[in-house]
Parts: structure tokens; C-alpha cells; sequence
């Protein structure tokens, strides 16, 4: 005040450019400078705003000079720091937590490396198809399959509970999320211990300030302190603050129930097994909410989903149904068993035994409506004695005509009906040959007389002559038909001979004549009729039926060609 | 289950963590990588038919700019104090350390380790030196963590101390 009057007198003293211009020479300053000057001067606000901007500049300079050294100004900064921390240590902790954090970040972030690796082992051991999926994308986004599980299902989740001797950081009790699975709870209960003393010694913080939240990535730890052990929760999400009083309750309980174990601990942490049923009430977690939306298009949705949703299970159980019919129905079927059937890759398969003489499966697969891409057979091949099966495989062995009937009881073959002796007398030989059969009963079968009359085989042998130009039993054309005819008819003796039980015997007569070398005539004419009787037994003749004759002409009453082959049936 | 902690206490470089590397994980680098804060390892032994779990707090070195946090040391049920043969001024470090060591933990079981012993030529802790810390009733073991000399019947001697404790 007074300042200002007498600087309003000097002005009004002075008043006029005469003096004004001679304060300048004296000074070198004008007017405005000069009022600027006083100001400063009567002001300390004013001048410490105007000192402050080159105050550090000088300390710089003289430092620079040598003249004050950092030591000396070291005592001073320190006291300030000191002054600060006990006025208000949050606020150092604020300003200090961004240079400590990281450090602190990257000494847990190790072991929570570790421990998700872990979960990301045990999960991946226990796959379930919900996991597969999840892991899929986990893939795709780069994501590991642990961290995708924690961000996807659930709006907050609390992983991992450990309980921690406060005094040694040794790990008391651990409990995980049932999915989880255990890890190397015992470190991670060290480091966080060694994290508190840390952050504790740091802020130089006493009594109530203890750390109670950590963070390392998306990840966050709740620690509730007691006075002998720490909860510490490793919690995913947004947890609601309903989590800190579950906690303290915890806390508190195992307090409360383990003052005795506190009191002489000494490393054994098996009486702390107890307090697992605190613990595990921490362990909470709440599902994400599906989003809300439009309700139309979310009850749209919810048809279109169950509409798609419901066909693929009436398909899926259409076709299931449609499989255990085909599969019912196969087993049913004579000469085959099912001794297996389940689904793999999509594809029914069904494993069984099958019989040779067995249904083709592949023509009843088709009919049900299934293929080679959604089913397969598989069949070892096996003989059934099954009734069915017998009677097929004695079939297919006897070739019985018509008019027989074939059955199968006991391992008794039974043949009823009427058929020729021939191939009755074929089955009694060859019966034997179908597997499963021991005994033959023909007792229903009666011989049906199909054989011409035994003269009329005898004309039909005995008419035919066979002459040769050489010594030889070459034949042409119109012989070698002669000669099929004659074959038949021989057979027919054969199978007379069977039915009859009797012994007619075809001789081949060789014409010869005792003229010149009687001898030598009788062993080229021996050797025709043994060379006739091969040529019938090519063709099917039994040769037991034959028997070779030479006959001269010379005895004869009427002489025949000489090399000539005549037939007469005899009886022996 | 018994658990107990154990920290590594020493000067800079004397080679804690060489020593808690080689017990724990049979490995061993001539790479110095100084510890910042405290590195926790595990070991699991079997003492006398006993299950033991070890908790092993290898805290950085002190030296002039860091001093060792006394808090570290709270809880243990042993320590070691670990001296660098090498380098005598380690010793000196190691009983100020024991002192401030034997305050915090209420006088649990130490275990003086002068280690690099596999270069004993070297050496600037003499036998003298080594005679008059035992007859302060101390306990000293010679270790190489280099040449795996020593290291575990350390850490199983000192166990066997805190167990019988
Ligand atoms: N020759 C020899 N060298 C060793 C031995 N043990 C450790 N060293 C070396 O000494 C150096 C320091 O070892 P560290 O184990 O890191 O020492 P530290 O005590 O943990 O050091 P800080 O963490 O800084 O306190 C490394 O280069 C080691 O290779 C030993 O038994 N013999
Ligand atoms: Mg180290």
C-alpha cells in the first residue's frame, strides 16, 4: 500500500517527458521496465514465479562450475523424500508403483508362466470335445488354450487359492479350481510372499497398508492379509467386491481354527489340510451371460436352432434305429453271428462270422439304406452246422434233381423222394463230404426206374462195328459218331449194372484170322481191342465194364472183316 | 509334509545362485547374471526317512549401492552365508551379514560356504582365516558350484540342522 502511494506521488511529481527522458540515461531502463521491477520486488509470488524459471538452469550452471557438488545437494533431496514418505507414503507409492510394477510384473509373470503352462497340461490331458473346440480356436488366435479358457467362459473366475504362512511365505494349504489341477503352488506362494516384503520394504509403509491386489496381465491376486498366514486368490475377470468378505471370512476361519497349528508351526503343513473347505469357498467364478438381444430374432434363433438341432438328432436317431434293425435282423439270419458292433469315425461297424453258404449281408445292408461310407462289414468266414446252413452246403455239394428233398436233423442228413439210381448212388458215396453231417437216411427216397430196358442197351451196344483200313484205331467222321452213341449206350450198361446189382460185362471183339502167323494176327487184334477200350474209357466208360476178345474168323460160321470191332454184352 | 525356507545370503557375485542353480537343477554357467530382488526355488529331499520341501531364496548380493533387505531373511529356518574364497572383503561382508542375519531369525542354523574352491590357488581366504571363523562355532563347508564339490552335503547338512532344531 504505502509502495504504491508513493509511487502515485513520484509519478505526479514528475509528470512530463523531461523527466522521464532523464531517468532513462540514468538507468538505461524506461518506464514500463522499471513499474515491472518494482512489482517483482514488492511481490514474492510474483518473484518466486520468476525466479523458479531460471533457478534450475543456475544450480545446473554451478554444478557445472564445480561449485555445489551432487553430494551436497544428495542430504537435502533426501530429507524431502523422507518428509514426503511420512506425510503421505501413497503418494510415493503412486508415483513409484510405475517403475516398480514391472519389475514386480516379470518376477511373478515367470511363475505364472509356469503355472499356466501347467494348467495348459493338465487341460490338454483331459480332453473333452468342449476343450477340443476351444483349443482349435485358442489355435487360430494365437491365443494360449489356458488363457482363451479363462477369457471366454466366465465373467470373473477365482482359478487358484493359496493359503500362505505370512512369516515364512511357505505355502500352507493350496486349492484349485477342479479343472485345474494342481501347480507349483509352493513357489508361487514364495513369490508372492517375497512381492509383499518387497512392496511392503519399498513404501516403507506400516501398519494397514498392506498389498492386497497384484496384477500380471489379465490376470489379478486378491490377497487378504491375517495375522499369521495370507489368502492370496488368483482371479481372472471382474470379481464382485462380495469376493473380498468371502475371503476375510476365510481368512478369519482358518484363524480361528488353527491357532494351535499357528502357534508352534515349524514347516508341517499337514494339519492345514483342514482348512481346504475355507478355502474352496473362495473359490468362486460366474458364467458369462449370454447377450442380450431382440427377443424376436433371439426366439427366432432359439426355433431355428432347436429346428436344426432337433432334425439332426431325429436323424441321428433314425439312422441309429434303422442300424440296431439292419444289425437284428442280420443276426437273425442262419449261418451268420454278430460278435461285435459299435461306431468309429462316423461309420457303423459291424463284426461277425459268417458261413459261405450264409445271405449276402451287402444286398441287406443296401436294402436298409446304408453304404460303404456310413457302415462296414466285417466277417471272418466260419462253418455253420446250422440247420439252414447244412442242407444249403449238402446242396450245393450233391446236386440233387428235381423231385428230391433235402433236410437236416441231429447231424442226420435225410433225403426223401424219388430220384435216379445213379445219383442215389452218388449221395451214398459222397454224403460224407457235407461238413456237419454223420449219418444218411434215405429211407423217404425211392429209385425212380428212368433206365431203358436192358435189351434195348444190348441192341444199342451190339449193333455198332467199327473196321479199321490199317492196323490202326483211327476214326473218321461218321465213326467217331457212331462211337458217342456207343459210349451212352455203355454207360447205361454201368448204371444198370448199379440199380440191378448186377454184372454185365461189354466184350470187344477184335476179327482176326490164323492165316500166315496166327500168332502175330492174335497180338495186333489184342492190341485193337485194347486200344478201342482205352478210347471208351476216355470218354467215361468204366473199363471194368470191358474186357478185350479176339475172335478168328477161321471159328467163326459167318467170317467178319478182318480188322474189325464188333461188341456183345454178356453177363458175367 | 514339512516345508521350510532357506535363503542365500552373501556378497555380489560369490556365487549364490551358481549354487542354488547346481543343487536344484544339476546346471551350472560361468555367465554372471547378477540376481535383482529374489529368485525362488524348489527342492524336494528326503532327509532321514523325512519328506522335506525346501524353499530356496536366493536374494541378490549386497554391495555398496544394495543393501540386503532384512525381510528377505524373515521366516527362514536356515541360512547360508555364502563367501567367495577369491575375494577376501566377501568375508567381511558375510559377518556383517550374519549379524544382521542372526537378529532377524531369532538364531536359526547357518552355514558359512567359501565357495569356488576349485580355484584355491587363487585364493585370498587362507586357512587362518577359515580356522578362525570355526572357532566362532561356526560351521563351514568349502564348495565348488562349478565342479558340484560340496554343494549337496551342504544343503543336507543344513536341512538335518533345521530339522533337529
Ligand atoms: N570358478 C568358479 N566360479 C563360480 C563358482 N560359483 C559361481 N561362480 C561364478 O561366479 C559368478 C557369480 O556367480 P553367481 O552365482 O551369479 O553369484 P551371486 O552370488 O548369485 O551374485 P549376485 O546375484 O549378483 O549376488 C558367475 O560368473 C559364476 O559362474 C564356483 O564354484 N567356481
Ligand atoms: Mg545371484
Amino acid at each position: 500500500m504505502e509502495g504504491d502511494q508513493r509511487s502515485q506521488g513520484f509519478e505526479q511529481m514528475h509528470d512530463g517527458g523531461k523527466l522521464n527522458e532523464l531517468r532513462k540515461i540514468l538507468t538505461g531502463l524506461d518506464k514500463e521496465e522499471l513499474e515491472r521491477l518494482h512489482r517483482l520486488m514488492s511481490d514474492p509470488h510474483e518473484f518466486a514465479i520468476e525466479i523458479s524459471e531460471f533457478l534450475p538452469f543456475s544450480i545446473r550452471k554451478l554444478i557445472e562450475n564445480g561449485e555445489i557438488s551432487k553430494e551436497e545437494l544428495l542430504p537435502f533431496f533426501e530429507e524431502v523424500i523422507q518428509t514426503s514418505i511420512q506425510k503421505n507414503p501413497q503418494k510415493l507409492a503412486d508415483i513409484l508403483f510405475p517403475v516398480m510394477g514391472p519389475a514386480i510384473r516379470k518376477a511373478v509373470a515367470e511363475d505364472l508362466k509356469k503355472l499356466i503352462d501347467s494348467l495348459n497340461q493338465t487341460l490338454e490331458s483331459g480332453l473333452s470335445p468342449r476343450h477340443l473346440k476351444m483349443r482349435l480356436s485358442a489355435r487360430v488366435t494365437g491365443k494360449s488354450y489356458a488363457e482363451m479358457l479363462l477369457s471366454q467362459a466366465y465373467v470373473y473366475q477365482v482359478k487358484q487359492v493359496f493359503l500362505i504362512h505370512r512369516n515364512t511365505g511357505l505355502l500352507l494349504h493350496h486349492e484349485t479350481d477342479s479343472e485345474t489341477g494342481a501347480c507349483a503352488g509352493d513357489m508361487v506362494a514364495s513369490m508372492l510372499s517375497a512381492i509383499g516384503d518387497f512392496v511392503k520394504d519399498s513404501f516403507q509403509s506400516g501398519t494397514n497398508d498392506a498389498l492386497d491386489t497384484i496384477h500380471v496381465g489379465e490376470l489379478n491376486i486378491w490377497i487378504e492379509q491375517g495375522p499369521h498366514a495370507v489368502i492370496a486368490a488368483i482371479v481372472e475377470g471382474n470379481p464382485p467386491h462380495e469376493l473380498r468378505t468371502v475371503m476375510k471370512e476365510a481368512i478369519e476361519a482358518v484363524h480361528f481354527n488353527h491357532v494351535y497349528d499357528f502357534e508352534k508351526f515349524n514347516g508341517d503343513v499337514s494339519a492345514f489340510a483342514l482348512s481346504g473347505k475355507f478355502l474352496q469357498r473362495c473359490l468362486q467364478k460366474q458364467k458369462k451371460e449370454q447377450q442380450k438381444s431382440n427377443p424376436v430374432f433371439a426366439i427366432a434363433l432359439l426355433v431355428l436352432v432347436l429346428g436344426v438341432a432337433g432334425f439332426f438328432i431325429y436323424r441321428n436317431l433314425e439312422t441309429r434305429h434303422r442300424w440296431n434293425k439292419f444289425v437284428t435282423h442280420v443276426d437273425e439270419k442262419q449261418g451268420i453271428h454278430i460278435t461285435g458292433n459299435n461306431m468309429s469315425g462316423g461309420v457303423f461297424v459291424l463284426n461277425g462270422l459268417r458261413d459261405a453258404e450264409a445271405l449276402n449281408t451287402d444286398s441287406m445292408l443296401h436294402s436298409f439304406g446304408f453304404d460303404s461310407s456310413n457302415a462296414r462289414l466285417i466277417f471272418t468266414p466260419f462253418i455253420s452246422l446250422e440247420q439252414e446252413m447244412v442242407v444249403k452246403r449238402a446242396i450245393r455239394l450233391l446236386e440233387p434233381p428235381q423231385g428230391v428233398l433235402i433236410s437236416f436233423k441231429e447231424g442226420v442228413l435225410i433225403v426223401s423222394g424219388e430220384a435216379d439210381a445213379v445219383w442215389i448212388n452218388r449221395l451214398k458215396l459222397d454224403y460224407v463230404r457235407v461238413v456237419g453231417v454223420n449219418k444218411l437216411d434215405v429211407a423217404a427216397l425211392t429209385i425212380m426206374n428212368n433206365l431203358p430196358d436192358l435189351n434195348m442197351i444190348i441192341q444199342a451196344i451190339e449193333k455198332h462195328r467199327f473196321s479199321f483200313d490199317i492196323n490202326d484205331v483211327e476214326m473218321d467222321a461218321v465213326q467217331k459218331k457212331k462211337f458217342d452213341s456207343l459210349t451212352m449206350a455203355a454207360v447205361q450198361i454201368g448204371n444198370f449194372n448199379i440199380v440191378n446189382h448186377r454184372n454185365m460185362l461189354i466184350h470187344v471183339r477184335s476179327y482176326s484170322s490164323k492165316a500166315v502167323n496166327k500168332q502175330a494176327n492174335e497180338k495186333v487184334a489184342l492190341e485193337r481191342a485194347r486200344a478201342f477200350i482205352k478210347l471208351l474209357g476216355q470218354a467215361g466208360v468204366s473199363e471194368s465194364l470191358l474186357k478185350a476178345e479176339v475172335v478168328f474168323n477161321e471159328d467163326l460160321p459167318v467170317p467178319q472183316p478182318v480188322r474189325s470191332v464188333s461188341f456183345n454184352v454178356f453177363e458175367e | 509334509m514339512i516345508k521350510k525356507k532357506i535363503t542365500m545370503v552373501g556378497a555380489f557375485a560369490v556365487g549364490k545362485t551358481s549354487l542354488v542353480q547346481r543343487f536344484v537343477n544339476s546346471i551350472y554357467s560361468e555367465k554372471y547374471q547378477t540376481t535383482i530382488g529374489v529368485k525362488i526355488d524348489q527342492k524336494n529331499l528326503v532327509i532321514d526317512g523325512k519328506d522335506v520341501t525346501l524353499l530356496l531364496w536366493d536374494i541378490h548380493g549386497e554391495d555398496d549401492f544394495m543393501k540386503v533387505k532384512p525381510t528377505y531373511l524373515i521366516g527362514s529356518s536356515g541360512y547360508f552365508i555364502v563367501v567367495d574364497g577369491t575375494r577376501y572383503e566377501t568375508l567381511q561382508t558375510a559377518l556383517q551379514l550374519q549379524e544382521m542375519a542372526s537378529t532377524v531369525t531369532k538364531d536359526v542354523p547357518f552355514i558359512v560356504l567359501i565357495n569356488k574352491s576349485d580355484l584355491r590357488q587363487d585364493w585370498e581366504i587362507n586357512n587362518d582365516d577359515i580356522e578362525s571363523i570355526r572357532k566362532r562355532g561356526w560351521q563351514v563347508i568349502l564348495t565348488s558350484a562349478r565342479d558340484n564339490f560340496a554343494v549337496e552335503d551342504a544343503f543336507e547338512q543344513l536341512t538335518r540342522m533345521m530339522l533337529n532344531q
